[in-house]
């Protein structure tokens, strides 16, 4: 944390990745800390910051919702002793990934397999959508 | 093939409540697929109720099933477009579907990604006997990307 350079928020940004408003979001919302301010009113971040933002970002990336990301995260700020809940938690949002892709997969084939048919020519008959409408 | 004389059979024959029970659709979900204009409005009974016909069904089962295979209301209503204007070119319908299946592949190769990941992470904590929590450690990790 001592040779951590403080941020402010536009640098937190660039730092990160993350967008300016969302990261005002999640401050609003109460994922982030509110930072302390400089004399001059100015947000300043260290590196608790930018860690914690990092750690919303990887798992909104892995598809956690944002309930889910504050659920680990007050997991992660209860300590060491959430070890299987964490991946209790993980092991169900996996699941619910995998029943998306089996959804998915399915539209998937139904999609190219109905548009295989399309030939491209004028309608009455076409399998677009006559397959949605039958 | 699309029956459109059928499509545009909109003489009142059922209430929502029938309407949703034939269809399986949410009486909600119903009221605001009108309100967004993909089901034409319906006329009404002396007091007041909504009456459809079977036009309005088979709209209605197009529109969901459109919407199971993960198509946007908006696309939703470009479709059904062609389909009441169906001296159109039938390119257009296959853009729209061309166009919808490659936003499902780059969701699945997202959610596979995503997959592995989290398997991994699973996989990582019941082998490592570390006393941080490996699970925690990887999304603290700034060096390993999804």
């Amino acid at each position: 944390m001592n040779s951590w350079r403080r941020l402010q928020r536009a640098q937190l940004a660039r730092h990160t990745g993350c967008n300016l408003e969302t990261i005002r979001y999640y401050e609003k919302i109460g994922m982030l800390p509110d930072p302390p301010r400089t004399s001059a009113g100015y947000r300043v971040y260290d590196e608790g910051h930018v860690s914690r933002l990092r750690f919303i970002l990887r798992a909104r990336q892995l598809g956690f919702s944002l309930e889910e990301v504050r659920g680990l995260l007050a997991l992660v700020d209860g300590g060491a002793h959430a070890c299987a809940e964490v991946k209790e938690r993980t092991e169900i949002h996996l699941a619910a990934i995998r029943t998306r892709i089996r959804d998915l997969k399915r539209i998937e084939s139904v999609l190219a397999a109905t548009a295989a048919q399309c030939s491209g020519e004028v309608v009455p008959a076409c399998p677009v959508l006559d397959a949605l409408a039958s | 093939m699309v029956d459109k004389a059928v499509l545009q059979d909109l003489s009142p024959r059922f209430t929502i409540g029938v309407l949703a029970r034939k269809t399986g659709c949410n009486i909600e979900t119903i009221r605001y697929y009108e309100k967004a204009g993909l089901l034409p409005h319906p006329a009404r009974s002396n007091g007041g109720h909504r009456l459809y016909g079977i036009g309005h069904l088979k709209r209605l089962s197009f529109v969901m099933k459109a919407r199971a295979l993960g198509f946007s209301l908006s696309e939703v209503r470009d479709l059904l477009r062609l389909v009441d204007e169906r001296d159109r070119p039938c390119g257009e319908v296959h853009d729209i579907a061309a166009a919808h299946l490659v936003e499902v592949r780059s969701k699945l190769a997202n959610l596979r990604a995503m997959e592995s990941v989290l398997d991994e992470m699973v996989v990582s904590c019941e082998t490592k006997r570390s006393p941080e929590c490996p699970l925690i450690e990887r999304m603290f990790d700034e060096e390993r990307a999804l």
